[in-house]
């Protein structure tokens, strides 16, 4: 099973080694600070939102390189921040690559799309709504709430998709041909670049996962933009909320690579312990696993409709007013 | 050493799992979304007793925008104050039912507020200022206990914090009218165990108070009985 020596494969070691290392300094950091963490994000968060106002006023009163950078390297931080909380979309994607595999390429390509398509979703929802249709800003952010729904909508059907998925793959399993294909990688797993028979063709679960993840427009963005466009600096909005996505795209992919890393670890693991045929068995059922997660946290989500209330008490349109009781200002 | 090695690696793997799923429930769903600036006056009645609080709310730049927007494109022939005011009642009518985001206590007990009917709404330059009378149920003596409050959203959409004015000078957010008394403003020492707890339960829809009021600063008057 193993093709290569000790010798070679010492560096790659010292590496898992490393990382390992690596891990349980943050391990031990989250245990000591972890619900610090919260707290720190939250404020981080806060801190951003209100630069974030006042660079965007200040550029629209002397728009100079000054103002573009500061709005600018602000946008990123909140991006970055932004992203550090848990939306479900984070949570889908995480599961989604532990349980469903996928080389670290696909991980940082569906992160990426993800975050861009986060993005233009609020540009489009302003562009449209604002600009085309005429509608106040204040009901253009309220409407977030449909698209969240959407987003839900999405979760619960991906979560179907890998579960029917997962166990047509465990009815075939015993005639599968390329049952020992694992048995000729694992071990010896430079094989990042390569695509497994159960990743080919496997494009439209990708792009179901990056809609599911990227539909929902963070509503900060959509504010920011309808203010921008308020104060006719629509465009430096529009970048801006780029910049945001570029901010998102950096820590979701790092989570990404967290989750096929786990994953990787956990493949290697069992391809050493077990034949290779019980080792596929087994990423199979957790395969459906992770489907059944998603599936259960898309039902939850369309259940509670979680985040709602939370998210959009201010600015509510009205048509949405029994969804979301909470709101302190205005109907 | 190659048996310690694979062990690390096992090992590696399970931290790894629990270091990605531990970054999940790790939630900050709620942060502000917009803010107001708070100047509080505490009116105190001709026997030194709290009567009222009045309160100035200063909406952030982004929701007075949005809100001005609104008010400009309304189709109808009242003018602009008159479009305030209108807009002043909306906003009257849902604090009402929120208790206008404000949590008295005086001597460890809670003091109950009365219905506001008193309020203008006016647009200072670029910001909505929404200005109101919250009266007490009835009037407080004070006795040397101070009295102590806490203006804040639950849900932390929107963030509410003392400040007089442009410059920031937070001591003056909150003043009284009687001479013999001090006032402080306690900032939010929001405990980290509470406010991750919080922000979880924010996720389910079930958190009994949310996370605004862990970082709620709190005013406090004190007056020489």
């Amino acid at each position: 099973m193993t093709v290569m020596t000790e010798g070679s494969r010492l560096p790659r070691r010292l590496l898992i080694a490393g990382t390992f290392l690596l891990s349980v300094i943050v391990l031990v950091w989250l245990l000591q600070e972890g619900r610090g963490i919260s707290l720190q994000l939250v404020i981080w968060q806060r801190d951003l939102h209100h630069a974030l106002t006042q660079a965007l006023a200040q550029l629209s009163a002397t728009p100079s390189a000054t103002t573009w950078s500061v709005l600018l390297g602000v946008s990123f931080g909140y991006g970055v921040f932004h992203a550090a909380g848990p939306g479900h979309g984070k949570a889908v994607l995480s599961t989604y690559l532990l349980t469903q595999g996928g080389a670290w390429r696909r991980a940082l390509a569906l992160s990426c799309a993800a975050s861009l398509l986060q993005a233009l979703t609020a540009i489009t929802l302003v562009a449209v709504l604002v600009h085309g249709l005429g509608w106040l800003t204040r009901h253009t952010v309220g409407s977030v709430v449909w698209v969240e729904h959407a987003s839900y909508l999405m979760v619960t059907l991906l979560g179907l998709w890998l579960c029917w998925r997962a166990g047509s793959r465990l009815r075939q399993q015993p005639s599968r041909p390329h049952a020992d294909h694992a048995h000729d990688h694992h071990g010896s797993c430079e094989c990042d670049h390569h695509i497994s028979p159960s990743e080919a063709g496997d494009w439209p679960t990708a792009l179901i996962t990056i809609a599911t993840i990227g539909i929902r427009p963070c509503s900060g963005g959509v504010i920011l933009l309808g203010a921008a466009s308020l104060m006719g600096y629509f465009w430096a909005g529009v970048l801006a909320v780029l910049v945001m996505a570029a901010g998102t795209a950096l820590t979701v992919s790092s989570l990404a690579l967290a989750s096929v890393m786990a994953r990787g670890w956990a493949e290697r693991r069992l391809a050493r312990q077990s034949r290779s045929s019980r080792a596929r068995h087994l990423l199979d059922w957790a395969a459906l696993g992770g489907g059944l997660v998603i599936l259960a946290l898309g039902v939850s989500l369309l259940l509670t409709g979680t985040g709602t209330t939370a998210d959009v008490p201010l600015l509510e349109s009205p048509s949405s007013h029994e969804t979301a009781p909470g709101n302190p200002l205005l109907d | 050493m190659v048996n310690l090695v694979r062990r690390i690696v096992t090992r590696g793997r399970d931290l790894a799992i629990a270091i990605t799923l531990f970054m999940i429930p790790l939630s900050a769903a709620a942060h502000p979304h917009g803010w107001v600036d708070l100047q509080v006056s505490v009116i105190l009645d001709e026997q030194g007793r709290v009567e009222a609080l009045q309160q100035r709310w200063r909406l952030d730049p982004f929701y007075s925008l949005i809100l001005l927007e609104e008010l400009g494109r309304a189709d109808s022939d009242a003018s602009m104050d008159a479009r305030l005011d209108q807009l002043g009642t909306e906003i009257r009518d849902n604090l009402d039912s929120q208790g206008y985001f404000t949590e008295i206590a005086h001597a460890g007990e809670s003091v109950p507020s009365g219905r506001v009917e008193e309020y203008t709404t006016m647009a200072r330059g670029e910001r909505v200022e929404f200005t109101f009378r919250l009266p007490l149920a009835s009037p407080l003596s004070l006795e040397d206990q101070p009295l102590q409050y806490r203006i804040y959203d639950p849900t932390y959409y929107i963030e509410i914090v003392h400040d007089a004015d442009d410059e920031g000078r937070e001591d003056e957010a909150l003043s009284v009218t009687g001479n013999d008394c001090t006032t402080r403003i306690i900032p939010a020492d929001p405990d980290p165990e509470r406010v991750a707890e919080a922000a979880r339960l924010d996720q389910t829809d079930d958190a009994p108070d949310g996370l605004g009021r862990f970082f709620a600063e709190t005013g406090e008057v004190q007056c020489a009985p």
